[in-house]
């Protein structure tokens, strides 16, 4: 069999062998198999990486007849085994993760193993597809698995609005994807991405309608408002689609149009400028947040901006920040959302009011989520600051201030967040009635998902020239670009030695430690300093704000941002219609559904009229 | 794609006919008129395109009427009668139009192609139920049981649809020289169609409004001039037929648990007893949609190239609100009606035949989604009259 074709056959074989064995098997054994095919995918993926290193395209054909005289084909360069790699990495840790998460569902267990590998082997068919009508098949696939998963507990109300959610908005500016195939296809005859005809139809117009479908998939503003309602869905999901994976179907989209041929200037500011809103929306909306996974998927809208704004930036510096940043997110976001799952796991709550001091009770979770969140923070030594600032050092080269203000703005009030949720969850005095509740430590294969993740997070922020030479920079070359960004240990940058980069690394340590000080000194002072004004009284318990408090103030200071919620244009849109098809129906209905020998005359009238005057 | 239809008809009359058994909801009556539905119509497509075969074919339409009437009730009588008095003109003018023609062979001189081709747009649209001849659609989906829509969707409208793709090929001109028409048509039908579904309520009624805008997308693969187009409207044909197979089938099963039509303003969360059924419905919608893997979307992608090769830029946007309103349509009904929590205690679960034929219909769903280039059309017959021969 062909090696490129490995990695979608195992996950699909390992989908059909969950079916097969639904009677059988319980559901460990159903999660652990489904683990084995994903490290299966994995395996086979790595057996190619050389190949892309060295710049190949590898072609295979996945089945000789489907549709349109052509036959269902993939075609492997650096950008495919970015996001193959990124897949089945993320998938592997997720669904071992998922042995132990998922293990007391009675119910589901086939639905969910089976829906999580396919969704899995169609973003690998999505980053992989020769042509554009089969990403298009894969694009809709996974939004199908997706609303499955985010559904799976379907008889919980706020499970299916949630799925229902992410369904509408995905699919409604999906077919703008489909639209611009079909004109690609009229004006060029073609749907290959490789065909250079393709390019001769590539428009502002086109690319326009292919940016807003991935601003849905990828939870741009102002289509991000799906990703929180989505939280209602298991862990695994929420690390794997909502971090992980289904979110940068988007990224990928946008990038591949790349390697059609170069930008109209005319899309990268305008795209720029949505992710600089993204980020600065995402972020301020996540400090108003009590709920663990809430925070977490408004944060995944905030970092998405950082991603794109690299895309956007449209040289290969900024290609190549973009899709380090994309690497990057999946490992931190992955590693947070399942220690959020760990939580609610070992809790029963994932409420920010409820938690508070669980380092004692679970000492592993607590060290894995900081890692993840010092990544997501920008820490030095991790690899989201090797991310972010190769991104700054993009925007800085493109001079694009407004980019750098944002992303700064953004980054201070991530960390302040982070600070935040790890300290009211992790930290400082446990609530009373959490101190009724068995309180335990992750499963040893839960902290092995979780940790994997992690360890790629510090792996990576202290090597990152292993991801950059191996995966990124490939994955950049193939998109037409020249350029090579060198890294070396702990993200030190080499033969770009330009004062962009320093400033670059600058900004992200200036911006840690503003959110420090905005912590420490939002804290109230020690009792010792102040028992002269109190007569030696100590002060309240509760020496530090809580997660209450900061939603409050949160909501205090961004309250006009708070009220710019999109969902109320696309409810007022739907209740327009809504209204105008039944005012319509009742106008019209006494005609054409109660008169209809006077609704035939007229009609054959009104054809009469079009044929005697045509 | 006669091969194709052909299995296709027999294959939903067993559906029908399963569903009809192993529910238990059927009276004599309706298995005679089912019975003669499916004999009538696949004689028709075995006889091929002639009189013959167009007489079978409005023997089955005829034959459908019964279906509705076996539903004895006042309601189920007067909707059977306003779908006579649509189907009957129609049958006459679709017959004259193809008595003018030769079958479709030949061009008469003006006015008579003019004439002739009045007839067909008068004529299939009164037969599909296209905006603005839809008058005894909506009483006809509530009336009818679910199972007699399958097959008076799966194999009566398929066929209709058949034989308007087959004039597409004998009789290009009817189409090419009338495309203002015939696009309004569609025009009407998509966003009428698609407006409709959402004032609607009923269940059945919701789903055959979605049809009408299925046949929309037809009319523009038919105005289209090219094979892309053409295949788009075989696969449609094909691709519609299974969906709204599978999304009839789960309604019955439905009714029956409930002992009541669906409504999305009265049934809630019926999953959690029928996850078959549901399961069942949502690929059906799917289908209905466009999505993928499905032969509705091959259908799709080539029907929405048509409508920007007929209409450029507004045709492309008025077929982007049609199918996102019945996108939206079909997410309500299935969010309403089947997902969430259960509104109230069904007694009854679906027999293990039901849900037999019914995890078939979806298979086959998928299945032929994953290789439309099977179903595709063969290559039109070469005998084309485009310029007026005198008769």
């Amino acid at each position: 069999m062909d090696p490129v074709v490995l990695p979608v056959v195992a996950l699909l074989a390992g989908a059909a062998l969950q079916i097969l064995i639904a009677p059988f098997a319980s559901t460990l054994w159903k999660g652990r198999l489904a683990a084995l095919a994903t490290v299966g995918a994995l395996v086979a993926a790595l057996a190619v990486l050389p190949a892309t290193m060295r710049g190949e395209v590898l072609t295979a054909t996945l089945t000789p007849v489907w549709d349109a005289g052509a036959a269902l084909a993939l075609r492997v360069d650096g950008l495919a085994m970015l996001f193959t790699l990124m897949g089945t990495f993320a998938g592997a840790a997720i669904l071992t993760f998922s042995i132990r998460y998922m293990e007391d569902e009675r119910q589901g267990g086939t639905r969910f193993y089976a829906t999580m590998l396919v969704f899995i082997a169609g973003l690998l068919v999505l980053a992989s597809a020769a042509d554009l009508l089969v990403a298009y098949v894969a694009w809709e696939v996974i939004g199908l698995c997706s609303y499955s998963l985010v559904g799976f507990w379907y008889t919980q109300k706020a499970a299916v609005d949630g799925a229902r959610k992410v369904l509408v908005i995905t699919h409604v500016a999906g077919y703008g994807f489909l639209v611009a195939i079909v004109l690609l296809q009229l004006r060029t005859g073609t749907l290959d991405w490789a065909d250079p005809k393709l390019a001769q139809g590539f428009t502002v117009g086109v690319a326009a309608l292919l940016i807003v479908s991935a601003m849905a998939k990828s939870v741009l503003f102002p289509l991000h408002t799906w990703i929180p309602e989505a939280m209602n869905a298991p862990t695994p999901v929420s690390a794997l689609l909502h971090s992980a994976c289904y979110v940068k179907a988007g990224v990928y989209l946008i990038a591949r149009m790349y390697s059609i041929g170069p930008w109209n200037v005319d899309l990268g500011t305008p795209l720029a400028a949505v992710a600089a809103v993204t980020i600065l929306a995402g972020v301020i909306f996540a400090l108003k947040q009590t709920d663990l996974k809430r925070l977490l998927a408004f944060h995944t809208v905030s970092q998405l901006g950082y991603v794109v704004a690299g895309l956007a930036i449209g040289t290969g510096y900024g290609v190549t920040a973009g899709l380090f940043y994309c690497l990057s997110h999946a490992l931190f976001k992955g590693t947070l959302f399942m220690c959020a799952g760990s939580v609610q796991h070992a809790t029963g709550t994932r409420d920010l009011t409820r938690l508070g001091g669980l380092a004692a009770k679970m000492p592993w979770t607590t060290l894995i989520w900081v890692v993840a969140a010092a990544s997501i923070a920008g820490v030095p030594l991790t690899n989201g600051f090797v991310a972010k600032w190769l991104i700054f050092g993009a925007a800085l080269d493109k001079g694009l201030v407004f980019l750098i203000v944002a992303g700064w703005i953004g980054s201070i009030l991530t960390a302040f967040s982070f600070l935040k949720a790890s300290v009211n969850c992790f930290f400082g005095p446990m609530p009373a009635e959490l101190a009724c509740v068995h309180v335990h430590e992750a499963s040893p294969g839960m902290l092995l998902g979780m940790g994997a993740m992690a360890a790629g997070c510090v792996a990576f922020g202290l090597a990152p020239q292993i991801l950059m030479d191996w995966v990124v920079t490939p994955a950049t070359h193939g998109l037409g670009f020249a350029d090579t960004v060198g890294t070396s240990w702990g993200g030190v940058a080499t033969g770009r030695g330009s004062i962009g980069l320093t400033v670059g690394a600058s900004l992200v340590a200036a911006a840690l430690a503003i959110a420090w000080m905005a912590w420490h000194f939002a804290a109230a002072p020690s009792p010792r300093a102040v028992a002269v004004f109190t007569g030696g009284e100590p002060l309240p318990a509760g020496d530090r704000p809580g997660a209450v408090d900061f939603a409050g103030l949160a909501e205090e200071a961004f309250h006009p941002i708070y009220a710019l919620d999109p969902d109320r244009v696309w409810f007022r849109l739907w209740g327009s219609t809504t209204r105008l098809a039944d005012a319509g129906r009742a106008a019209v209905a006494p005609l054409t559904e109660r008169r209809p020998l006077a609704v035939v005359l007229l009609s054959g009238l009104a054809v009469a009229a079009a044929i005697g005057l045509g | 794609m006669d091969l194709s239809l052909l299995l296709l008809g027999l294959a939903v009359g067993l559906v029908g006919l399963v569903l009809a058994a192993a529910l238990g909801n059927e009276g004599r009556g309706w298995w005679i008129a089912a019975l003669a539905v499916i004999a009538s119509a696949t004689l028709g497509r075995l006889a091929g395109h002639g009189i013959v075969g167009l007489g079978l074919a409005a023997a089955s339409e005829i034959a459908a009427l019964g279906l509705v009437l076996a539903g004895r009730d006042p309601a189920a009588r007067a909707a059977a009668r306003l779908w006579a008095a649509a189907l009957l003109p129609a049958i006459v003018a679709v017959g004259l139009g193809f008595a003018l023609t030769g079958l479709g062979h030949h061009r008469p001189a003006a006015p008579w192609d003019g004439l002739a081709a009045g007839l067909f747009v008068l004529g299939f649209g009164l037969k599909l139920g296209l905006v603005p001849l839809y008058f005894w659609l909506p009483a006809t989906a509530r009336s009818a049981s679910a199972t007699s829509l399958v097959l008076i969707f799966g194999i009566v409208d398929a066929g209709v649809l058949a034989d308007l793709a087959t004039l597409r090929d004998l009789a290009p001109w009817v189409f090419v020289g009338h495309a203002g028409l015939w696009g309004g048509l569609a025009v009407a039908s998509l966003l009428g169609g698609a407006l409709l579904a959402v004032a609607e309520t009923d269940l059945k009624a919701i789903v055959a409004f979605a049809g009408v805008v299925d046949a929309g997308f037809l009319l523009l693969g038919l105005v289209a001039a090219d094979d892309v187009a053409r295949t788009g409207v075989g696969l449609g044909i094909l691709g519609h037929a299974l969906a709204v197979t599978a999304i009839y089938g789960a309604v019955a099963c439905g009714e029956t648990a409930l002992g009541r039509p669906l409504t999305i303003t009265d049934v809630r969360g019926l999953a959690g007893r029928l996850p078959m059924a549901s399961g069942v419905f949502m690929v059906g919608a799917a289908a209905l949609v466009g999505l993928p893997p499905s032969l509705a979307f091959a259908a799709h992608w080539r029907l929405f190239r048509a409508a920007a090769e007929v209409g450029g830029w507004a045709m492309t946007a008025i077929a982007f609100a049609a199918a996102s309103l019945v996108l939206l349509v079909m997410v309500r009904a299935l969010h309403r009606i089947w997902l969430g929590p259960a509104g109230e205690e069904i007694a009854a679960s679906t027999p293990m035949p039901a849900r037999g034929v019914l995890l078939a219909v979806a298979l086959a769903v998928a299945a032929t989604g994953l290789t439309p280039r099977f179903f595709e059309p063969a290559s039109p017959a070469t005998h084309v009259a485009l310029a007026p021969t005198s008769r």
